[in-house]
């Protein structure tokens, strides 16, 4: 009975302390209003206003590219990493796990700060005082934050994986490389995509790293980079948060809701194609 | 001739991290469609073997040869060899069929390249250059072969390649099995293995047993010069372990390929092979057909790892006579008149009546076995082990006789003292001779730590053993043992008096008899007349302790 006080309480509190700010942001991006509390009656005119607003676009822009390409690098590093230290000597794989631990636990300011002091060593001394901030250094820096946890993601699943399955699949004839690639990279999968969508997460929303290492470049141009992070923060400097950011925000929830739904739903379909073409082909014959 | 093996194991020794000696100087031939076992406890090197026959170790020394070709250091997956792996080894994302379809898929059949009017094609063989030169590679990284071994082989394949470069010859292009070609492979595979009902199926689906045959028939689709089995059993309950191994040996017979089998349960390897092959500590210790290994046992070890078995120190008395149980048996073996041996009865060549025999005993235990009685026989303080169809009751004093024909004798290996009948106290000491020594069990299991309360806990920390009672079997290298003249000192393990002494070149070898006629044999440079009382002494980490059951037994 305890039991499931706890577990309801502990439901309950979530939904008032996640769903509930949520829900209020998405009913207030259905009104003009410039403040949260007052209601102007229904209207889409912040969504019209977000769309045009060429300095969001820009920062949404730049946020999807950057997400989406640092958690591209930092999954297959990740998982070279896990399967490399997986079938490594005890030593050098706890070496391994302990380096891979420390940037998971460490203050991300102390790892912002430290790439900074990295980017301007190595530019003043290595490149003659040149100015080495741009993507480059903000995607550098997105990786070292995400490739970590791609790396525990997907070392579960190796762990659960039959250790000898690689060794089969040399001894019936396949390459070490294609023994990966058939006999292994099948069985840790799920780790590598949920490895890939917490790159990605984690990516979307950083601010301390982005704000350290971006420079100009990408849709930005000359000027620094601007992702959604790094724009809300100007904006909060100087008045409250735009409004337009309320529609964006909740289209973004619900992209992720819908990818969540997606996965949750198909996750337990198998369809066995194998048997479908074997029955083919047996008719014909 | 040699060509009449199909695998032929040269000098083969293992070095691992420069230090561990898993395999060491293995020599073995194995005829086409042998069924050959390797037995032995864990940690003998069996699987090592299996391992490099299989191509996933390459031998440090030595070389492996197939059909009188050198693969030491071919790949696994250019090996005409399949290996059915302990747990399966199922690829899990795939169905039954698929799973089995796996090895064919890989699969290219060479076709000779012709041109247009038909003549043969020659080419240059570059990918066979390639691979040669892996291995010169391979060969001049190995720090374990010595420098004329390795020069002899580098040139060797150099003077290859050279050759190859100059010499063009038939070319191939490799072709796919043809979709229809796999199935109808698949669907034999299948019948072999009883489950053509099940080839839709999902592996996660299957049983155990089910598994199994998957396994296997994902090995033998490939039609494998030799298959291996690494232990393939291990996995099953008792029942459906006894179906396994004769449709294996079924399936062996059916099949005509030879199968290698790695096992530790001696059962199996007696119902199932034709050469049995028992290793210890990375060496061969007996090569032989399951009833020569049974009926002559080369040493104690073997005697003791295979069946069940008496074992006693014995002393020969005369020609054909030999003194143990304090009787003189006739026996069939010649050997040296006072020499120390070891005797092995079996328990069904102790004949029991209730009147009288050579020796007499009175029953101490008696279990109730099916198609027979066990007993032990306590004859003085010495335990006999015997089967009898015959029923008596415990306390009964019977009489024993043992043929000469059931007698087997074996030349002591005087290096190290076997106890068989050890046992660890709850302060986990051994016990030997109802005398505790301080040991080590933590040698018991790899990498295993004692916590405060004194039980075994495995490296990961997931599993602890209590390890009181564990019956295990002791061995004190003859060189270890200290003599103590002061027998009341602390320093005194166990008293005994010396009933043996020879002098050997340089020192003097004891034995030193307890009062319940434990052996220690010893070396040491002092010299003691017959009959003195002395103590002895043995360190810590001279103890070897094996246990005689999985340590899983023990766990709590």
């Amino acid at each position: 009975m305890v039991k499931k006080i706890f577990a309801y309480s502990y439901i309950y509190f979530i939904l008032l302390l996640m769903y509930v700010p949520i829900f209020v942001l998405i009913v207030f991006s259905f009104t003009n209003a410039t403040y949260i509390g007052t209601w102007n009656g229904f209207s889409f005119d912040l969504y019209g206003k977000l769309f045009q607003s060429e300095e969001i676009m820009i920062a949404l822009g730049n946020t999807v590219i950057i997400a989406i390409i640092s958690a591209f690098v930092s999954t297959v590093l990740g998982t070279l990493g896990a399967i490399g230290g997986f079938y490594s000597k005890k030593k050098s794989r706890a070496a391994l796990e302990t380096i891979n631990q420390i940037p998971v636990v460490n203050a991300e300011i102390v790892m912002a700060l430290s790439l900074v002091v990295m980017f301007v060593f190595v530019g003043n001394v290595i490149f003659r005082g040149a100015n080495l901030f741009s993507f480059w250094t903000l995607l550098a820096g997105h990786v070292v934050l995400s490739a970590p946890f791609v790396y525990l993601n997907v070392k579960p699943k190796l762990q659960q994986m039959d250790p000898s399955l690689y060794e089969a699949a040399l001894d019936l004839g396949c390459s070490p490389s294609r023994a990966l690639r058939q006999a292994v990279l099948p069985e840790i999968i799920p780790g590598v995509i949920s490895g890939f969508m917490l790159a990605v997460t984690l990516s979307l929303d950083d601010f301390i790293i982005t704000a350290f290492t971006r420079g100009s470049g990408l849709l930005s141009g000359e000027g620094n980079i601007e992702t959604l992070s790094t724009l809300v923060q100007a904006k909060i400097k100087k008045g409250p948060i735009p409004a337009e950011m309320r529609p964006l925000t909740t289209i973004i929830f619900i992209i992720v809701l819908l990818v969540v739904l997606f996965i949750s739903l198909n996750r337990n379909k198998n369809v066995s194609r194998g048997a479908l073409r074997r029955k083919k082909l047996r008719e014909r014959a | 001739m040699e060509n009449n093996y199909i695998i032929d194991l040269k000098n083969v020794s293992k070095i691992f991290d420069d230090e561990t000696i898993a395999v060491d100087d293995f020599n073995l031939y194995v005829r086409k469609g042998e069924f050959v076992t390797f037995l032995g406890p864990s940690g003998c090197g069996k699987s090592t073997t299996l391992r490099m026959i299989a191509g996933f170790e390459f031998p440090s020394k030595g070389s492996i040869l197939l059909n009188g070709k050198d693969i030491s250091n071919v790949p696994p997956n250019k090996r005409p060899i399949n290996m059915v792996f302990q747990r399966y080894a199922l690829f899990p994302h795939l169905d039954v069929y698929e799973n089995i379809a796996f090895g064919l898929r890989l699969k290219r059949i060479p076709v000779l390249k012709t041109d247009k009017q038909g003549n043969k094609v020659l080419e240059i063989d570059k990918k066979k250059i390639k691979e040669l030169k892996s291995e010169y590679k391979l060969i001049q990284r190995n720090k374990h072969l010595d420098e004329a071994e390795k020069s002899e082989k580098l040139n060797g394949l150099q003077s290859q390649i050279d050759y190859l470069k100059a010499n063009p010859v038939e070319s191939y292009n490799y072709v796919k099995l043809s979709e229809k070609e796999i199935d109808n492979k698949v669907a034999r595979a299948l019948k072999i293995v009883d489950l053509e009902a099940l080839e839709d199926r999902d592996i996660s689906t299957l049983s155990g047993g089910q598994q199994q045959r998957v396994a296997i028939a994902r090995a033998i689709v490939n039609e494998p010069e030799i298959l291996l089995l690494d232990e393939p059993l291990g996995a099953l309950d008792l029942k459906m372990r006894k179906e396994m191994q004769i449709e294996l040996k079924e399936m062996h017979k059916k099949l005509g390929i030879t199968f290698i089998y790695v096992t530790h349960d001696q059962e199996e390897a007696l119902t199932m092979s034709d050469t049995i092959v028992i290793m210890k500590d990375g060496v061969i210790q007996q090569i032989g057909t399951p009833k020569k290994i049974y009926d002559e046992p080369k040493n104690a070890f073997v005697a003791d790892f295979i069946g069940e078995s008496n074992i006693y120190n014995g002393t020969i008395v005369g020609d054909k006579k030999v003194r143990f149980l304090d009787h003189n048996f006739d026996c069939e073996d010649e050997f040296q008149l006072n020499e120390k041996v070891d005797v092995v009865v079996r328990p069904e060549d102790v004949i029991i009546s209730e009147k009288g025999g050579m020796i007499e005993g009175v029953i101490d235990n008696k279990i109730f076995k099916g198609v027979n009685y066990q007993y032990v026989i306590m004859i003085g303080k010495n335990e006999l082990l015997l089967k009898s169809t015959k029923d008596y009751e415990v306390g009964t004093k019977v009489g024993l006789n043992i043929e000469p024909d059931g007698i087997h004798i074996m030349k002591k290996d005087f290096l190290v003292n076997i106890y068989t009948d050890a046992w660890i106290d709850k302060n986990n000491h051994v016990m030997i001779d109802d005398s505790p020594f301080d040991c080590d069990v933590t040698q018991l299991l790899a990498g295993s730590t004692l916590d405060e309360e004194g039980y075994l806990v495995s490296a990961d920390k997931a599993h602890k053993y209590d390890l009181k009672d564990a019956d295990v079997v002791a061995e004190i290298a003859k060189d270890k043992i200290e003599i103590i003249d002061d027998i009341e000192s602390e320093e005194a393990q166990i008293v005994g008096s010396i009933v043996d002494s020879i002098y050997i070149g340089d020192h003097y070898r004891y034995i030193v008899r307890t009062e319940n006629e434990e052996d220690f044999v010893l070396d040491s440079q002092y010299s003691y007349n017959l009959d003195d009382k002395v103590g002895l002494k043995v360190n810590k980490e001279d103890i070897k302790l094996r246990l005689k059951k999985e340590v899983s037994v023990y766990e709590i």
